[in-house]
């Protein structure tokens, strides 16, 4: 079993973290429903996920948390109002705001723009479950 | 002085290996322009060829998609939103389970309720909160 960001998106386990406060990666596979031969695997995704600032890891007790910045995404609520608003766009202006966004990502913060770049792969990869 | 001496026996050294760089770069220009060229000749003659025969130059694979759109996955976006709570207290909706219950009636085929739970995932409507036996994903939605 793989944690890939091709299974997974950021958010999915991000949203997990949010749940569980500082938890081993042994724990939030199992917590995921998972046997403990995921645990390397959900290891090496949250520590991807660190190295891109979503996460942190206390050394001292081995445990993964969402960092500043991820809390901070975590706690947008806005969710289905942005969903309709985006529906509702004429594709020109989508196109627009795509381009707004690639400014975001360019010169806004760096965890962002991680965290955009990797939503990008997630939907629109030929490898991504969104295909199947 | 010995460092002297050193500098003036290695500096021959670092001309010959400055000299070797300059040549491996413009050969490596020189390819990158011959690559274009090719480049550009594929493509002409792969049109010509399409139009000489059509059945020679095989179309791009479509790639598969949402088969979900328009009313029917707005119809699941409402409801998972209107279900939110209750979705959300229990360990989550998945495909085979939505497609049994007999309350769901919104789409009545299973391959096409997986697919508006990749979609609805994708849009970040729902996330995966755990996995199950044979690789089931149990949803919940997304505040």
């Amino acid at each position: 079993m793989s944690f890939s960001m091709y299974e997974f998106r950021d958010t999915d386990l991000m949203a997990k973290l949010s749940e569980l406060g500082g938890v081993s990666s042994k724990d939030l596979a199992s917590e995921m429903g998972l046997t403990e031969e995921a645990t390397r695997a959900a290891g090496i995704r949250l520590a991807w996920m660190r190295r891109y600032g979503m996460t942190t890891f206390d050394q001292r007790q081995r445990l993964w948390a969402l960092s500043r910045s991820g809390e901070r995404v975590m706690a947008a609520k806005r969710r289905a109002v942005l969903h309709d608003l985006v529906e509702q766009m004429p594709e020109g202006e989508l196109v627009e705001a795509m381009a707004y966004i690639c400014s975001r990502y360019r010169h806004g913060d760096p965890v962002l723009g991680h965290m955009l770049r990797r939503e990008f792969i997630f939907g629109t990869s030929p490898r991504s479950r969104v295909w199947r | 002085m010995e460092l002297e001496r050193l500098e003036q026996e290695l500096r021959p050294m670092a001309d010959t290996v400055r000299q070797t760089l300059v040549k491996v770069n413009e050969e490596i220009e020189h390819d990158k322009q011959t690559l274009r060229a090719l480049y550009a000749m594929r493509s002409r003659l792969t049109a010509l060829l399409k139009q000489l025969d059509p059945d020679a130059v095989p179309t791009q694979k479509k790639q598969k998609g949402y088969d979900v759109g328009g009313a029917t996955y707005q119809a699941f976006s409402d409801w998972l939103v209107l279900h939110r709570e209750e979705i959300n207290q229990g360990p989550g909706i998945y495909a085979s389970g939505l497609y049994d219950d007999p309350g769901f009636g919104i789409i009545s085929n299973k391959s096409q309720i997986s697919k508006a739970l990749a979609r609805a995932h994708s849009d970040g409507l729902i996330r995966i909160d755990s996995m199950g036996q044979g690789g089931r994903k149990y949803f919940k939605v997304v505040a």
